[in-house]
């Protein structure tokens, strides 16, 4: 039972929240529906009887991705974005796609639940932090491999992306047309490079 | 009523669904970008829900392979953005049209 | 809490060797950027590192062709054909690009230690993209190439053009890839397994048929993403003529081969016939006919659109749409396969035209790369007027590429053609004999915009005065391998194809 009234509660906050951050104009307050969601998404994992990805969730989401993404806001010095002068069709898009994907998680919603229920066992030792480790480094091993380069060439990138312009005599190209008026004075400037 | 795995994808395809329209009425890249992680999280939903129903630990592996994911997608993202606005003082991706005949 | 010591744990079954091609690419990618660091100086050494590491990888790839067990890593690694072959256009796509890049780098002075480990970083998710048989290795590999190829298309900084490639790439990826990974969670609870041999097992008796349907609906439209294939192409022109000219190249054959190793690896692999069980029929018919329907949009929306484009990147972009489109007339040509033998055959087809692919498309970069000038200011088509007599070898290069493109015989792209047109003729399916009818078609419409550019080169006057490029020496190299191997895919292509397709994928024990 209790299981019941928290996991109704904390889907209405993620989705009040998710909400809240589509609507909200401001990326501060986006930012901060979605450390909302985050936070709901981890008490229902908990719900689930998956104590550890309930605490990754945490410290990954709200802890790392959304105090970067704040951050971010932060230092670029946001403000509200002006007043929404999109494409109509733009609208037609997501309105289609956004029916299309309810009917599709409605079609799934009936389609599993005809399928026989099991109940929701919350002592098995599936999903505790013991089970993960052994199989992470057992099954997994690969993938977590895999995942050690991914987040060292994530590093680079962002290192690559964020430094000041590392190109000594790169200066902004607005428009190719300058260069090309240009273009007789230094004809030859590729072959400099070459 | 008691939450079944049923409740569970409903929950998540809601989420996913939001995520999905979000990034297509936001302006802002930031905003975009927040609600690309928003589709990710209803997908780990996903994933644990069929986790706790199959007994099987390979989905939650799969949610912590897809958190690394995100975090290193973050941090490119955030760089691209970051040097998309030193250029030109925006975010809003309707700015970005120099590419469009 | 004693469990650890009553839970019989699995063993890792690390099998070093089964990885070794891919080890060697990542760890050539770190020395790079090692040595980037310590001598930042340095413009060529980062790219021998590179090129050596690219192939030792391969010779290790070539060793162990059919010579390793079925699967490894508890299943995570295939060691098929499919693997193989795929493997080895993603090492080719990345040497080529090391070439062609050459150029640029030293014009526009890119930070080129991290260029190079990008690249290699690039490289190696693309190999697992083609290795893994099980969905996270698909997802990992996939998101490595992807963030890697995000950072290299805004790799220039400070060119307004290249950032918002970079953007719009990001975003859009990310979303294909939201997508993706929704597909993958649902074929996930759908089959209770996310190991493709497990996964094709299953596909009689799932324990939610449905759902199996609505995965595979997701997939394809995250694949449909990652190929660029319409109606999902939207993102591909601007991140195309945006990026710089050896990323644009990288993108256009790299991602997509890796993309379609994938694509090929889940649905022809995972998804078989099976033909007593009608769910499984059904899930199958779905598809084929999905795919079907993607594969007429593509060729027909890609070559109309390709002929109104003034700009030769943008006219290669949606080119190479259209190549996305005959690229799956193989695959379902695969997919219809009756026997595994007619499937290998068909599988193998799809890999040889993405090398083929790969091999004509640089080719024809690394001269729009050369012509480019700084900024890659130098790509309208009006650019291109009247160069042909002035740098004859540039010109008639071009020419050849844009023949192969167009699919002349005796050009790697009619041989790739013809291997892929054939499996979906011989299915024996009037849905597939109008599919081949309407690439044929589409392949006679793109001779428009293929011979315009030849046109323009020879037969137009130039206004401007106009001094030909030297050809620096990586440039050269490029081109003879390209030139080579159009001429050797295009006339001696049995050998490869024999290559491509001599021993069984894995799955064809379990299935039949």
């Amino acid at each position: 039972m209790a299981t019941t009234v928290l996991f109704f509660l904390f889907a209405g906050l993620a989705i009040g929240c998710a909400l809240s951050m589509v609507y909200h104009r401001n990326p501060l307050y986006s930012a901060v529906s979605l450390v909302g969601v985050f936070i709901a998404l981890s008490c229902i994992y908990v719900t689930l009887a998956a104590p550890f990805i309930a605490a990754v969730q945490i410290l990954i989401y709200a802890g790392a991705i959304m105090v970067l993404v704040v951050f971010v806001i932060m230092l670029l010095n946001l403000d509200e974005e002006k007043p929404l002068n999109r494409l109509r069709y733009l609208y037609s898009i997501g309105g289609f796609l956004g029916i299309i994907l309810m009917a599709q998680t409605f079609f799934i919603f009936i389609a599993v639940n005809k399928a026989p229920k099991k109940p929701i066992v919350a002592d098995e030792s599936v999903g505790k932090t013991m089970s993960i480790g052994a199989n992470m480094y057992t099954e997994y091993l690969l993938p977590v491999e895999i995942v050690g380069i991914l987040l060292l060439m994530a590093i680079i990138g962002g290192v690559i992306l964020a430094r000041r312009f590392s190109q000594p005599e790169l200066r902004l190209v607005v428009n190719n047309e300058l260069d090309k008026r240009n273009e007789s004075e230094e004809k030859d400037d590729y072959r400099i490079a070459l | 009523m008691e939450p079944s795995l049923s409740t569970y994808l409903a929950l998540s395809g809601i989420l996913f669904t939001i995520g999905a329209v979000g990034v297509i009425f936001k302006r802002n890249a930031i905003g975009m970008f927040m609600c690309i992680e928003l589709m990710l999280n209803a997908v780990n939903l996903t994933f644990v829900a069929f986790s706790r129903y199959y007994e099987d630990v390979t989905g939650q592996l799969f949610v912590f392979m897809v958190m690394s994911v995100a975090a290193a997608e973050a941090a490119v993202g955030l760089g691209i953005i970051i040097a998309f606005f030193r250029n030109r003082q925006s975010v809003d991706v309707d700015d970005a049209s120099i590419l469009r005949n | 809490m004693n469990t650890i010591l009553l839970m019989d744990l699995i063993k890792p079954d690390p099998n070093i060797a089964a990885v070794l091609p891919e080890m060697i690419v990542a760890i050539a990618g770190i020395l790079a950027m090692l040595y980037d660091s310590f001598v930042p100086k340095q413009r060529y050494v980062t790219g021998a590192i590179s090129l050596i590491g690219l192939a030792i990888s391969a010779i290790f790839l070539y060793s162990m062709w059919g010579d390793l067990p079925e699967t490894s890593w508890n299943g995570m690694v295939a060691n098929d054909n499919l693997r193989m072959s795929f493997s080895f256009v993603a090492l080719f796509v990345s040497a080529m690009t090391i070439l062609v890049s050459s150029v640029w780098i030293d014009r526009e002075k890119v930070p080129v230690g991290e260029y190079h480990a990008l690249l290699m970083f690039a490289t190696f998710g693309m190999m697992f993209m083609a290795s893994g048989n099980d969905l996270v290795i698909m997802f990992l590999g996939l998101e490595t190439l992807s963030i890697a190829t995000y950072v290299m298309a805004g790799l220039r900084k400070g060119d307004l053009k290249s950032n918002e490639s970079a953007m719009k790439y990001f975003i859009l990826g990310s979303f294909a890839s939201a997508f993706l990974l929704y597909g993958m969670a649902l074929i996930y609870g759908a089959t209770g397994a996310t190991n493709i041999t497990e996964i094709a097992a299953k596909v009689a008796s799932p324990n939610f048929p449905a759902l199996l349907l609505v995965g595979g609906a997701m997939l394809i439209v995250g694949f449909g993403f990652k190929v660029a294939t319409v109606p999902f192409h939207v993102w591909t022109p601007d991140v195309y003529e945006g990026a710089p000219s050896p990323v644009t190249a990288f993108m256009m054959a790299g991602p997509k081969a890796a993309a379609f190793a994938s694509f090929v690896r889940i649905f022809v692999l995972g998804f078989p016939l099976v033909a007593s069980v009608p769910a499984a029929v059904f899930l199958h018919e779905s598809w084929i006919t999905a795919l079907t329907v993607m594969a007429i949009l593509t060729m027909t929306l890609g070559n109309i659109a390709a002929i109104v484009q003034n700009n030769v990147k943008r006219m290669l972009a949606y080119s190479s749409i259209a190549h996305a489109g005959y690229t799956l007339v193989g695959f379902i040509g695969a997919g219809m396969a009756k026997t595994p033998e007619a499937r290998d055959a068909a599988i193998a087809s799809v890999a040889f035209y993405m090398l083929t692919y790969a091999v004509t498309n640089l080719g024809a970069m690394a001269i729009v790369t050369l012509l480019g000038q700084k900024n890659d200011r130098r790509t309208e088509f009006e650019d291109y007027n009247g160069i042909g007599f002035k740098s004859p070898v540039l010109a008639f290069s071009l020419s050849l590429f844009m023949l192969s493109l167009l699919g002349l015989p005796l050009t790697a792209g009619f041989m790739g053609k013809v291997l892929v047109f054939r499996p979906a003729l011989e299915a024996g399916n009037l849905m597939l004999a109008v599919l081949v009818v309407v690439a044929v078609v589409n392949t006679a419409i793109s001779a428009y915009y293929y011979l315009r550019l030849i046109v323009v080169m020879f037969f137009r006057e130039r206004t401007t005065d106009w001094t030909a490029p030297k050809i620096p020496f990586a440039i050269g190299a490029a081109l003879v391998i390209a030139i080579a191997g159009v001429f050797y895919f295009g006339i001696f292509s049995n050998g490869v194809i024999e290559k491509f397709s001599k021993s069984a994928p894995i799955q064809s024990a379990q299935v039949k």
